[in-house]
């Protein structure tokens, strides 16, 4: 009914469209708007821009066109050309679609690099701007590795650039392998036999801890994105009904954004499964594990809860009896990937693997326990059987599994310094709509091959959300891609760095390289919600072309502070230094309240020497580059990114000094000096006892020891001198001196009081990089090595005794007279912690027949605090969800100390927040701050002792 | 010879609409598009292991476009109601099809036993046979929903067991089912939603219906044709 009508009305219905189609297109009805050129000023050049297609390599089928008189324009072309782009001045495609070769990648790039050079020459621009769709992307990335391509590109667009081999060539090659398996048990090459776990190892327990995070999520699925969803927005069908993807994107999306990121990006510590690393040509990505984790996680959640499991459609029809085996092929591929996919991975939570999320969902589920994994990949190419040709020889089918994949693998590596990579990705239904189960209309299935490059700091990753209709393909046409790769293009960008400082002062500092020119400043942002004080230091260094900054051209570093309304509260500003070999400008900001930073650098005219200043400065994009050379390259049309590096660090203010405190984090003692030590003074046989000589700085009362202690003359001991314990028991401690210090807590199982605080809100530590102390501090102790005594004669005693806090001496004199006796304590540092002086007076007499001996002089120095730390928390946890950590310390008043103080950074609790799975180190720093009386003076000395721990950081969280 | 031509065309061009349209070949008439949306916590019996099945109908709304798998899907010229239903049940696809209703009133009923069978096994892999695994008793909607009739500005009347709605463009009616001493027990969304959750967290069974109305839609704006 439907055609029939329309055929007889065709007639009616296409005479009115073209009657209607001539009225709107006249110039007169158009008003002059619509289907013309929209933009008739010719506007700034811009950096030309080279365009290159996808496989196929045809430059006019990808771009769409420009507008034109009576045309409209389409595509990425349109988008330009409100740019201001022009094509053929500005705008390049690229065509390699004469090449055939399966190695057009490579030969591609080599044409491109032919193509970059024509438009510099013919520009006379000093740089471009590549533009790669699909493939193109690759053959940018290759001709960037090319000699001479270095300084010759801007940016490196990439629209869906499977830098990391497309999610479909995985698919067909474990596909593939799986066909390999069925067809011939025996492995081709000698490779890998059924019980072998070749390259990835362990992607069993990979694939199960993941599963397990993916199954409970699954659950909150089914509550809140299903049977207890609300109304659909206004406009809006529940069109992602039954997308648990789509519900994971937009209601947990911390967690959906770290699923992202693990399956896009290569993993910078290896988990579990990339312990053994791929051979070359046998690159994984980890996305394929990730997806196959969430299906298994969806799979036996479903399969917990029914207890059943059922195949809705018959196995499709084997290979081996297919009529046409060279076509059978493709098919038993196709639906063997889908099979891999998802038998596979319920496989491998059935079988017995040492994996902790395995163990508990064992518990969970009565899961058969036999069995081996197996999971293994192939060469490139596969021979398959296709029955026998006319001779009856046997013809086998060679399939290429994934040239594409291996061959031009490329994700290790950045481009050269100074292109900035601009990743533009889809999320497609990409070949998961054939392929994958459980995938429906408007699912969000990340097209993974787009992203998997690794991002420099000032690289763009632009994920357009939302595409329908299959392949990328639609990517390309849509709208957003074209105003996202023109923004990249035209618009200043900001360096996509966010760094939050830390709530507990302890010190920040991170180095950000970026670009910058006079009309795309370049700024980043530094959050600094919570902050409670210090000082941000901002330097900007230029790393290269100062020279042509001289030429009439200074660069400023600028930052605003921004409050949570992004309105701009404070600015402040520096010019570079304009002398010396290293440009850099540096500007010291205060912290408290500060809510968000932009930093940023731009170039501004600068008078030179005896010009009017007035007439020089300005706005830099409004510079006059006739006036200098320099100028035309900085502020003209291509303006030339120049790199900078950022750095940032924020100081901590310094904690406030404790009352009465001489020295706070004092790390010596008492160093000698006037104050300390009274001057030498003529020997006064009054001042000495018969047997014991008072030390002249007025030790602590202790009853003098008895003469006839240890004694050593000069030489030092020889080594192996038995060690001498302390003597200072407690018995002869004196009341301890000093301030009250803090109410010990109760006695731990280190017979030491606990003396750990409690930290009302736990600073929480984002981890972005790996095996990172969660300190900044580092390890400071100080604490008695050796005593020197001096005996006034030229003659010295050195005494190494480990812990020996308390050293007798009893001097003796060959020739009578009056001899001024030191005693030095050294630190572990080389300090003298702490000296001590007497007068021993030998009479006349003394020394004639055997050596005058004097009293038995006894020094006493700084004991440290015996202090003992633990620091509890998680020995393994997962990514995004915050491990909390506590730190205990106990802690002892040493000899003559009281501890007045103790603190732990970051916190006595603190929670760390993994960003990525891997081994972390987790360091907590304890300082004890303790003061001393002794010899009636009184300081204070603080030691920081660390104490970490080994995380393992496995999986995305649940979060629940 | 001329003016008779000229005669004739004013004739046609006069007569030619009315002809048309008793012909049924005038100008599409906009139907009016539903979308009944059914979603169970309980309702599947096993997890599918294999399923390849493609989805009936994609709605776009960014582009305001459907595409149907089907021409039987597809709006005919004496559509009034175009309704889009899909059923689910643990998040997995029951049913999901376009149906069409050419006269008014027009019943969806919700109250079919749906069938999805395959293959079943049971949890340690023995096969069972091949068996409906929908438990249509934990679909708990009690009633088929009655269109009544579309007025000019699109608004649907509905009967849904003994009330009768009236969804404007843009509108959606959403009501949850749970089982209670008294039976099913219909639970509102601006009500007792509260209700809903706690039979979902105490693991029993929770039937979710919503019904949008997308208002007047033409028949340019349906395809057919794979995805």
């Amino acid at each position: 009914m439907g055609s029939g009508s329309g055929g007889r009305c065709g007639w009616v219905r296409a005479s009115a469209t073209v009657v209607v189609g001539l009225i709107l297109l006249h110039p007169a009805a158009a008003g002059g708007q619509p289907g013309t050129i929209r933009s008739r000023d010719p506007g700034p050049r811009r950096v030309p821009v080279i365009l290159v297609p996808g496989l196929g390599g045809e430059a006019g089928r990808a771009w769409g066109h420009a507008p034109g008189p009576g045309r409209r324009g389409t595509g990425l072309l349109a988008e330009l050309a409100d740019r201001a782009y022009r094509p053929g001045r500005d705008v390049f495609p690229f065509d390699y679609s004469t090449i055939e070769d399966e190695d057009f990648v490579r030969l591609a790039a080599r044409e491109l690099a032919g193509k970059v050079q024509w438009v510099l020459e013919r520009t006379g621009a000093p740089e471009v701007d590549l533009v790669g769709y699909g493939y193109g992307g690759l053959i940018g990335r290759y001709y960037l590795r090319l000699p001479g391509a270095a300084g010759r590109v801007r940016t490196l667009v990439l629209i869906a650039a499977p830098a990391r081999g497309a999610f479909s060539a995985h698919l067909v090659r474990v596909a593939a392998e799986q066909a390999r398996q069925d067809l011939w048990p025996a492995p081709p090459r000698g490779g890998a036999t059924a019980e072998d776990l070749p390259p990835f190892r362990d992607a069993v327990t990979y694939v199960a801890e993941r599963a397990v995070v993916y199954g409970g999520l699954y659950h909150e699925f089914l509550g809140e994105g299903e049977v207890l969803a609300g109304p659909a927005p206004p406009g809006q069908a529940r069109a992602e009904a039954g997308s648990f993807t789509a519900w994971f994107a937009t209601q947990r999306p911390h967690l959906y954004r770290a699923w992202f990121l693990e399956t896009q990006l290569p993993p910078l510590t290896p988990p579990a499964c990339l312990v053994t690393p791929p051979r070359e040509g046998e690159a994984l990505t980890l996305a394929y594990y990730e997806l196959l984790a969430l299906e298994t996680g969806r799979h036996h959640y479903l399969r917990a809860a029914t207890r059943r499991t059922v195949t809705l459609k018959p196995p499709p029809e084997s290979i081996l009896t297919s009529p046409d085996p060279a076509a059978g092929v493709l098919e038993y591929l196709r639906a063997a990937a889908a099979d891999y996919l998802y038998q596979r991975g319920r496989a491998y939570l059935e079988q017995n693997r040492t994996s902790l999320a395995f163990q508990v969902l064992s518990r969970l589920l009565p899961l058969p326990t036999a069995g081996v994994a197996a999971e293994r990949l192939v060469p490139e190419r596969l021979a398959f059987p296709a029955g026998r040709d006319s001779a009856g020889r046997p013809i086998q089918h060679r399939l290429t599994a994934n040239h594409l994949l291996w061959r031009w693998n490329q994700s290790e590596s950045l481009p050269p310094d100074g292109v900035r990579q601009v990743i533009v990705a889809g999320r497609t239904l990409n070949l998961a709509g054939a392929l994958w189960q459980g995938v429906t209309d408007n699912d969000l299935v990340v097209e993974v091959e787009s992203t998997l490059v690794p991002l420099a700091e000032d690289d763009h990753l632009v994920v357009i959300p939302g595409l329908w209709r299959g392949t990328h393909l639609a990517l390309l046409q849509d709208s957003r891609l074209h105003q996202t790769v023109a923004d990249a293009l035209t618009l200043p960008h900001q360096v996509s760095h966010w760094q939050q400082l830390p709530d507990r002062p302890a010190g920040w500092a991170r180095r950000i390289r970026a670009r910058a020119n006079a009309w795309r400043p370049t700024y980043l942002q530094v959050a600094a919600q919570g902050s409670s004080g210090g000082r941000l230091v901002l330097t900007v260094r230029a790393d290269g072309h100062w020279e042509a900054a001289r030429g009439g051209l200074g660069w400023q570093l600028w930052a605003h502070a921004v409050d949570a309304d992004s309105l701009v509260q404070d600015t402040w500003s520096a010019e570079f230094e304009r002398e010396g070999p290293v440009p850099e400008a540096r500007l010291e900001l205060p912290a408290p309240g500060l809510h968000r930073l932009l930093v940023g650098v731009r170039l501004t005219p600068l008078a030179a020497p005896g010009e009017d200043q007035q007439s020089a400065s300005g706005d830099g994009a409004g510079g006059s580059p006739a006036r200098d050379p320099w100028a035309a390259a900085l502020l003209g049309p291509g303006a030339r990114d120049f790199p900078f590096t950022y750095e940032v660090a924020w100081k901590p203010d310094p904690p406030p000094p404790p009352p009465g405190a001489e020295r706070p984090g004092l790390p010596a003692a008492e160093p000698p000096g006037e104050a300390d030590v009274p001057p030498p003074r003529a020997a006064d046989p009054d001042s000495l006892p018969p047997r014991a000589a008072e030390p002249e700085d007025h030790a602590p009362s202790r009853p003098p020891a008895s003469a006839g202690g240890d004694e050593r003359l000069t030489p030092a001991p020889p080594p192996g001198s038995p060690p001498r314990a302390p003597t200072a028991d407690p018995a002869e401690s004196p009341p301890p001196p000093g301030p009250a210090g803090p109410l010990p807590g109760p006695i731990g199982a280190h017979g030491l009081p606990e003396v750990s605080g409690h930290t009302a809100e736990p600073p929480r530590v984002d981890v972005q990089t790996v095996r990172r102390l969660i300190t900044s501090r580092k390890e400071s102790r100080t604490y008695h090595v050796r005593w020197e005594w001096e005996l006034g004669d030229g003659r010295r005693a050195v005494d190494s005794t480990p812990g020996l806090l308390v050293s007798r001496f009893t001097p003796a004199y060959p020739a009578p007279g009056s001899y001024v006796v030191r005693a030095f304590s050294f630190s572990n540092q080389g300090q003298i912690l702490r000296e001590q002086r007497w007068t021993v007076n030998i009479p006349a007499g003394a020394g004639t027949d055997r050596p005058g001996q004097g009293p038995t002089l006894q020094a006493e120095t700084l004991g440290e605090p015996r202090v003992v730390l633990a620091l509890e928390g998680p020995a393994a946890w997962i990514v995004g969800r915050p491990a909390r950590f506590t730190v205990r310390a106990w802690a002892e008043d040493p000899p003559y100390g009281k501890i007045e103080e103790v603190e732990a950074d970051p916190g006595w609790a603190f929670d760390v927040v993994w960003s990525r799975p891997g081994t972390y180190s987790v360091a907590a720093a304890v300082t004890v701050r303790v003061r001393y009386a002794i010899g009636g003076r009184r300081f204070t000395v603080a030691n920081t002792y660390l104490h970490g721990v080994k995380v393992d950081v496995a999986a995305t969280s649940v979060s629940r | 010879m001329r003016r008779p031509h000229r005669l004739l065309l004013l004739i046609a061009a006069l007569a030619l609409p009315p002809v048309l349209a008793a012909a049924g070949c005038g100008p599409a008439r906009p139907f009016v598009l539903l979308v009944v949306d059914e979603a169970n916590s309980h309702a599947l019996e096993a997890a599918p292991a294999e399923d390849r099945r493609e989805p009936a109908y994609h709605l776009d709304l960014a582009e305001d476009s459907l595409v149907v798998a089907d021409r039987a899907m597809a709006p005919g010229g004496r559509t009034r109601l175009l309704v889009a239903y899909h059923a689910r049940g643990r998040g997995v696809t029951l049913v999901q099809e376009v149906r069409r209703a050419d006269r008014l009133p027009w019943t969806l009923h919700l109250t079919d036993p749906l069938r999805l069978e395959g293959e079943v096994r049971d949890f340690h892999g023995a096969v069972l046979g091949r068996h409906n695994v929908i438990d249509n008793q934990q679909r708990l909607v009690p009633f088929d929903l009655e269109f009544l009739g579309v007025d000019q500005e699109g608004a649907v009347s509905i009967r849904a067991g003994d009330e009768q709605i009236v969804l404007r463009p843009g509108d959606s009616w959403l009501v949850a089912f749970i089982r209670d001493a008294g039976g099913v027990r219909l639970l509102r969304w601006e009500e007792d939603w509260a209700a809903a959750r706690a039979a979902f967290e105490r693991g029993e069974p929770v039937t979710r219906l919503e019904v949008l109305n997308h208002g007047f839609w033409e028949r340019r704006q349906v395809r057919v044709g794979p995805r």
